[in-house]
């Protein structure tokens, strides 16, 4: 997993996740776009910004469209902002996501090759300096990956369109320190829609109770760690 | 027009050429931090999240025992 974790600071306040169909040309029509969600310690979904839903004016967060820029050389086509320094809820995570445009009609979107060089970013929304890039042909697609997958029992039945979800990364509010700070994690995976086609399991809900698993257990050890070191001091004195 | 100026500085701080911000460095030699989600996110994908809670369980079971009991060695 090309991993890496970092704190947040130097005068960050104002995150850009944005996607670009492609850097170069503007395309013929849009495939990619960023979802944010943010969950609370117990996995629940507080927020979800994307194309259905533009703004979370409790998380601090805006959808925009069309957004390059020649003068500031932004060369992406849809970006979720947020003003992460706004939001106090400790605990909370702001998982990034990139997912695909599904057409009703059920065609291919664009030509063969029009996507190769689209992309995920991240970047201070203030200067457009990037923080984390990724082309999304070089994330891993499962082995056994196709983008339509035809129903086995009924011919006429329109193939089942397996779209991608790319976890780009994910933004936490640790209140673990002295002061609160917010941390950022890059894991740049896919998952496939056919792994979660049961009704009410999706990637976000399965992310969300991994989340709420991690946060619950971490506290419990550190409750049970500080009750132990707690009992051996007072062992240790008593001795003396 | 003072004003306009100091409204685009940052803007223009990154078509500088001499001057960069940088914001991270990301090899500082230091081992990397890990959240407790990331732990149990690379096994989710793996496919042996299971296997590795119940190992973690047992794990951290026996550490807190054993550091109850005064049985740590040093620097554990």
């Amino acid at each position: 997993m090309p991993f890496f974790h970092c704190d947040v600071t130097g005068g960050l306040n104002r995150l850009a996740f944005s996607t670009a169909d492609d850097p170069f040309y503007k395309t013929s029509e849009s495939k990619y776009y960023p979802e944010a969600v943010v969950f609370n310690s117990k996995g629940e979904v507080l927020a979800r910004v994307n194309p259905d839903t533009r703004n979370s004016a409790d998380y601090h967060m805006a959808y925009l469209d069309d957004v390059r820029d020649n003068v500031l050389k932004i060369n992406d086509d849809r970006k979720i902002q947020i003003s992460f320094n706004q939001i106090k809820e400790a605990g909370c995570m702001i998982l990034l996501t990139v997912k695909q445009f599904d057409p009703k009609d059920g065609r291919q979107i664009g030509t063969e090759g029009e996507f190769h060089r689209a992309g995920l970013r991240r970047a201070k929304a203030e200067t457009n300096q990037t923080l984390d890039y990724c082309m999304l042909k070089k994330v891993e697609l499962p082995e056994d990956y196709q983008e339509l997958i035809a129903d086995e029992e009924d011919d006429a039945k329109p193939a089942f369109r397996n779209s991608l979800t790319y976890i780009a990364g994910a933004l936490f509010l640790d209140d673990s320190g002295a002061s609160p700070n917010w941390i950022f994690e890059s894991y740049k995976n896919v998952f496939q829609a056919k792994d979660f086609k049961d009704p009410g399991n999706d990637v976000v809900s399965a992310i969300g109770a991994l989340y709420a698993r991690a946060t619950s257990e971490y506290a419990e050890q550190q409750k049970v760690l500080a009750d132990a070191s707690n009992a051996l001091k007072k062992s240790q004195e008593e001795k003396k | 027009m003072r004003f306009n100026l100091e409204q685009r500085e940052k803007s223009r701080q990154i078509e500088s050429r001499d001057k960069r911000v940088v914001h991270f460095i990301f090899n500082t030699g230091l081992p990397t931090k890990v959240s407790p989600f990331a732990r149990k996110y690379a096994k989710f994908l793996d496919g042996s999240l299971a296997e590795f809670e119940a190992a973690e369980k047992e794990k951290f079971a026996a550490y807190a025992q054993r550091l109850a009991s005064e049985e740590l060695d040093d620097g554990e």
